[in-house]
């Protein structure tokens, strides 16, 4: 991974096996710069770094694409629907 | 321009129209009034009523017991009135699709989650089994309930198990095998007998206890193995456990007895 311009907000996020793919996606549709820190085997998931240039249009809107994801997963498979 | 995320944050609730600001891509009501009042708006057309206060009333057929839910905080007090009618209904806002695809190049090209949006589908379809597990009181007397409720927590650990298992790189069989043996306990247990006809996991439990025994009887000398789920099955128990969490606690396995 390059070093990370000032504009950048880097973060790290366990991606489940699941959501890989579509995550992926994400990353590789807006040229996000990623990195994968670490893998899971035992409960097949992924540490993924990302790197978010603030001053593209796109790379907030990207973030937000991948937390709402996970958001949306750890509420499903950890959640119940009195969690609104 | 609006994007999906933009629409996220600024949904129309399906039922009363008001904008919110969703934290889920699959929420659709702003309030729990308003989940409610869609769901029977769907299911009993012929029990809406309204009072002089403007509250809903939802007599029960059955029971001809009175559920008040008091209208949402609307400036046109009728728009909830008149409901089962095609005027109502074009009422409704526009269902959260998602933002269409453009080339413009200073729009944000969305990514959909099929699996995501596979389990939103499964809870929209079972959706009377989510309100049957909201409202137990409703549907059941006390004596089913207890029973409904002794099953429900076993049937969410053996589902939380599945599905842990089947993130697993391998598993060993020993364990699968007492899981095994709890779904056939479960089955055989008297509790599982006097579980009511409109309880909606039994064929789901005959499914997996059915399921797990041909899995472990073809295990034969493998101590670990690789345990997998079909996408269909693991979007369904997702769903299944999300439903039961809202309705009974996660107790250990350790903690219960699957028999009596």
């Amino acid at each position: 991974m390059q070093p990370i311009p000032k504009n950048n907000i880097t973060k790290s996020y366990t991606i489940p096996l699941d959501l890989l793919i579509d995550i992926l996606k994400i990353v590789l549709n807006n040229n996000l710069d990623y990195n994968i820190e670490a893998i899971n085997d035992k409960e097949s998931s992924l540490l993924l770094q990302v790197s978010f240039d603030q001053t593209q249009f796109n790379h907030p809107k990207a973030k937000e694409n991948i937390e709402y994801f996970l958001n949306d997963y750890s509420h499903f498979f950890y959640g119940s629907p009195n969690e609104q | 321009m609006e994007t999906n995320n933009d629409h996220l944050k600024n949904k129309s609730c399906l039922n009363c129209g008001n904008n919110f600001s969703a934290e889920r891509i699959t929420k659709k009501y702003c309030s729990e009034n308003c989940k409610q009042t869609a769901f029977y708006k769907r299911n009993n057309p012929q029990t809406f009523l309204l009072n002089d206060t403007n509250e809903l009333l939802l007599t029960d057929m059955a029971n001809h017991n009175q559920l008040a839910i008091s209208a949402n905080d609307d400036k046109d007090e009728h728009k909830n009135v008149l409901l089962f009618n095609d005027t109502a209904r074009e009422n409704i806002p526009a269902n959260d699709k998602r933002t269409e695809v453009t080339t413009d190049n200073n729009t944000y090209q969305p990514v959909q989650s099929s699996f995501l949006e596979a389990i939103a589908a499964v809870l929209e379809e079972k959706e009377q089994a989510l309100f049957m597990l909201t409202y137990p009181q409703k549907y059941w007397q006390a004596d089913t309930l207890a029973t409904v409720k002794w099953i429900s927590i076993r049937l969410r650990n053996l589902i939380e198990n599945l599905l842990r298992f089947s993130n697993y790189n391998s598993i060993d069989k020993g364990s699968f095998k007492c899981m095994t043996n709890a779904f056939t306990q479960l089955i055989a247990s008297p509790y599982f007998n006097r579980l009511p006809l409109n309880y909606p996991f039994t064929n789901l439990l005959i499914q997996l206890e059915q399921e797990s025994n041909r899995i472990a009887g073809s295990l034969k000398k493998k101590s670990i193995f690789r345990f997998q789920l079909s996408l269909n099955r693991k979007v369904q128990l997702i769903a299944a456990r999300y439903m039961l969490a809202g309705f009974i606690p996660f107790v250990k396995f350790s903690e219960l007895n699957f028999e009596k």
